[in-house]
């Protein structure tokens, strides 16, 4: 009985954080919304930013798809293929991108192709307010991800079986090994690589929101800005279009999330593997792999050089003055404030959404591998734990800002509202990492320790906690970083100074323009999460497990 | 050793997150401890820069009550979020509704009756919309559109002598405009070409006529009136900074933007305020008691300090709008008054007949725009 109490808890807790105010906030805004659901989707035609939004979004997500893959996979391939002096640094460098908080991609292209940068001045390239930045940028960010989960795949294919290959007639030609021996190697990493893309570019805000420039929405952009939503009266075309969006995303979302999880379930490997040191080629007579190479460790960190260096210059003059600004108590725009809430919502993030995502985890491996009711438990529960995938940041927001209020007014106002989207967000990452962790434990060494009479604590402390040491700390870095760069939610609930983070704060400090210094300070604290992101990337690099490189 | 690393992590991390709690209000209360505290005061507002530190410090040590802003990001959020928590108010003072929003704040019953007696003697047009004892004018401007005479050089390209003019090649993707589902500058000019284009010799277009072939010619729409005047206008004072673009060549803003352009650029200015009759929408800023507060006195004083000396003889340098009371305008230093747009008519549309229109206008405007 214990036991079944046990298991309720984290879906419970999942039920009441993530799902329940997200279902109040549907009812809510179907309320709201004075028509049906399908007038709805056929007014969107009809109306400034929601026409066209829809065409908009997949369009852009589809090119910048295509972009990713067609730049990430030769880099994905030398990488494999080659070894590398500071190989690991290389692949640090390249997928870095991946990491940075999009406000600080933001302000990274912003000062790359924005008016007067380095880019247009020199090339006179006016890239800034075209879909063209956009699709930069996206590249730019999920390069990272085909690198990272194609990259292993190819390095680790047993060299002998390419070996084999070269003496059949169907693997004589190099196109023919490519098409026979590699793509079915590569496939379904890649097809993961390209849907996880598609996702981020279909929900991508900040970077639509600042590249794109006026009159240029996606769905995510069209929602974000509607301050009337879920109010009845005033709020009904505001209502409506969030909800018609809402479904539509969730729709698409979840489509994609489930082809995800078939890409990882199908792509678990057959085939022999070999340690990656004896497979990869030593770097002679590849002149091209090395300059394209070199190009784009150069595109990789051209953002973020231009972040940093923005922080030292106002009105294009070299000046520490932002710096001092930003880190004294009585200039307008200090930054110490925003700072601190931004890692207090970071750390309580942590605090709160590892140990919910280690119970789920946990409830997840133990019952799935029973019989019958239990296991369907377990799959739903690692659905609902996973739903906030299929929902944007926005939506998120939308959730928790129309779900609360409708329960009490006050809630509006509590300091830890932010926190709940943050960590609602957060969640499915830490449980991407702990569950599969989780799930290649040895049941053995726990039989063991209950034979030997471990109460269950003894068991998390001298089991568990030790072996998935690893996994714990990836997953927590990951759900500090997802909190630090959070953008799109946190914007959307933002109701007093007192919770303004470091992104809400370069998103205001960069909607004035005509402040040469409030600009130099949104470089000031896009360089501090970058920082941050990067500290604490470079910590996760050493705590991943031996054969978890193909993950996030 | 590891568990010690951990703990020692966490013993951090609980360290850190601990304050939050105490972080809402403003953190300065010094020169209170004289008197007890009345309690809290929450003020709804957006960025009103006449609200400044130093008006809360001072009103603080004055009165006694702690004042917690609630800011949001613009006239539109401060109704959405009055609206959203009416039952339960999650603030005692609201900021910033405009005439454009007021009929439906008053609709939806948002405010409590304030003591008219603390209002001065109040400029006529900031009594032009409404005077009644819920809610108080604390400022006011005309909204119209602002042209670079760089641009408008009289010869290839003179002045407009009808909205229309805008919709010919010369102003082509130069002409820049805010949502008015967003903004209330933007809203104010949509309401003035409502009552523009149904005034005008032509029966058989209106407004959403014009917006269209507004939209055929490349008219650019931003959110915020910021956004419009300082990265788009290139009459406006961005120009002189890294990162402006400036590719229009009108922007709809304040007939007496030029005359604040003017203050800062030592009388010299290339803006001017296109003063056509019925183009222009006389906006005025109000202040009101939240209904179902418990602080309603300091609501009450709150508004006084609105009118007071001290706010209305500065706001035209700290809101750049022209102050409500009847016994200051805007300075004449520098040309402000004198680059300052009058215009012979406004548009004339009354809180009522926006509020029974304006749902239908924006849908116009919306699928106008489409």
């Amino acid at each position: 009985m214990r036991k079944v109490v046990f298991h309720t808890i984290p879906a419970v807790l999942v039920i009441l954080l993530v799902i329940a105010p997200f279902i109040i906030a549907l009812i809510r805004l179907s309320e709201a919304s004075e028509v049906g659901i399908f007038e709805a989707f056929s007014n969107l035609d009809n109306r400034y930013q929601t026409s066209g939004a829809i065409g908009f979004t997949l369009k852009l997500s589809a090119i910048s798809t295509l972009a990713t893959v067609a730049f990430g996979l030769p880099l994905a391939w030398w990488m494999g293929r080659y070894h590398w002096p500071g190989h690991r640094l290389i692949r640090a460098l390249l997928t870095t991108p991946f990491v940075v908080p999009s406000m600080v991609a933001t302000i990274g292209f912003i000062s790359l192709l924005g008016p007067q940068s380095w880019l247009s001045e020199t090339f006179n390239l006016q890239l800034w307010h075209t879909m063209t930045a956009i699709v930069i940028a996206h590249t730019w960010y999920n390069v990272a991800l085909v690198v990272r989960l194609v990259e292993p795949a190819i390095a680790r294919l047993d060299p002998s079986l390419e070996e084999s290959a070269r003496l059949l007639p169907q693997g004589n030609k190099a196109w023919k090994r490519a098409w026979r021996l590699w793509w079915p190697v590569i496939r379904l990493n890649l097809a993961a690589a390209a849907t996880l893309t598609f996702v981020f570019s279909f929900t991508s805000f900040a970077l639509v929101r600042h590249l794109g420039g006026p009159g240029m929405y996606n769905m995510e952009r069209a929602m974000a800005e509607r301050p009337f939503t879920g109010i009845i009266g005033v709020g009904a075309v505001d209502s409506e279009i969030v909800l018609a969006f809402g479904i539509i995303q969730l729709v698409i979302l979840a489509s994609a999330l489930w082809l995800l999880t078939e890409f990882q379930r199908r792509g678990k490997t057959w085939l022999p593997l070999a340690t990656e040191k004896s497979t990869r080629l030593p770097l002679v007579n590849a002149q091209i792999p090395k300059l394209l190479m070199s190009l784009a460790i150069l595109a990789a960190i051209a953002p973020l050089y231009f972040t940093i260096i923005g922080s030292f210059s106002i009105a294009g003059n070299f000046s520490t003055q932002a710096w001092y600004n930003a880190f004294s108590t009585n200039s307008e725009f200090t930054l110490l404030q925003p700072l601190l809430n931004t890692l207090r919502f970071a750390t309580l993030t942590v605090l709160i959404a590892i140990p919910l995502a280690w119970l789920s985890a946990n409830s997840v491996a133990t019952l799935e591998k029973q019989e019958g009711w239990s296991s369907r438990y377990a799959r739903v529960l690692d659905v609902m734990v996973m739903a906030p995938f299929a929902l944007s940041a926005v939506m998120v927001g939308y959730g928790i800002l129309i779900g609360l209020s409708h329960i009490s007014n006050s809630l509006l106002l509590v300091w830890w509202l932010p926190l709940l989207a943050h960590l609602i967000i957060a969640l499915p990452f830490a449980m991407r990492v702990i569950l599969p962790a989780m799930r290649s434990l040895d049941p053995s060494y726990l039989e063991a320790a209950r034979t030997l009479g471990a109460s269950p604590f003894t068991v998390l402390f001298k089991v568990h906690l030790p072996l998935l040491r690893g996994p714990l700390i990836v997953a927590a870095i990951l759900a500090f970083a997802v909190s630090l760069g959070e953008f799109g939610a946190t914007w959307l609930l933002w109701n007093t100074p007192d919770w303004t983070t470091l992104p809400v704060l370069i998103d205001r400090a960069y909607s004035r323009p005509y402040d040469p210094l409030a600009r130099s300070i949104a470089h000031v604290a896009a360089s501090l999460l970058l920082i941050t992101t990067l500290t604490l990337f470079i910590t996760a690099e050493r705590f991943r497990m031996a054969g978890q490189e193909g993950e996030f | 050793m590891k568990i010690k690393l951990i703990m020692n992590l966490l013993t951090i991390s609980i360290l850190l997150s601990t304050p939050l709690t105490g972080c809402l209000g403003p953190a300065d209360n010094e020169g209170n401890d004289s008197s007890e505290s009345l309690g809290k005061l929450r003020i709804l507002t957006y960025d009103v820069f006449a609200i400044s530190d130093e008006m809360i410090a001072e009103f603080e040590n004055r009165t006694n009550y702690d004042v917690e802003l609630i800011k949001v990001d613009d006239a539109g959020s401060v109704l959405a979020r009055a609206l959203q928590t009416k039952d339960d108010p999650i603030a005692d003072v609201i900021i910033g509704i405009d005439n454009s929003f007021l009929q439906i704040a008053l609709d939806y019953d948002l405010f409590a009756p304030y003591d008219t007696s603390v209002i001065p003697n109040l400029h006529p047009e900031a009594s032009s919309s409404y005077t009644g004892n819920l809610v108080a004018p604390y400022d006011w401007g005309r909204v119209c559109i602002n042209y670079d005479t760089t641009y408008v050089d009289g010869e290839n390209v003179t002045v407009p002598e009808s909205l229309w003019d805008f919709t010919s090649e010369n102003w082509t993707g130069k002409v820049v405009v805010q949502n008015p589902r967003t903004s209330s500058p933007g809203r104010s000019f949509l309401l003035a070409t409502v009552d523009y284009f149904a005034n005008d010799a032509d029966d058989s277009t209106d407004f959403s006529d014009w917006w269209s072939a507004m939209n055929n010619n490349g008219v650019i729409v931003t959110d915020g009136w910021t956004e419009a005047y300082e990265t788009h206008y290139s009459g406006g004072y961005g120009q002189w900074y890294d990162g402006f673009i400036g590719d229009a060549n009108a922007v709809v803003s304040y007939c007496h933007s030029p005359g604040v352009e003017a203050y800062f650029g030592d009388n010299w200015t290339t803006s001017v305020a296109l003063t056509l009759d019925r183009s222009s929408f006389l906006q005025v800023e109000y202040v009101g008691i939240a209904k179902g507060t418990s602080q309603s006195a300091g609501a009450q004083e709150f508004i006084a300090e609105m009118l007071n000396h001290g706010v209305q003889s500065s706001i035209s340098l700290t809101n750049y709008m022209y102050p409500a009371a009847a016994n200051y305008t805007l300075p004449s230093e520098n040309g402000y008054l004198y680059h300052t747009g009058v215009p012979n008519q406004d548009s004339s549309l009354t809180p009522a007949e926006i509020g029974a229109g304006i749902d239908e206008w924006l849908n116009q405007w919306d699928s106008a725009m489409a």
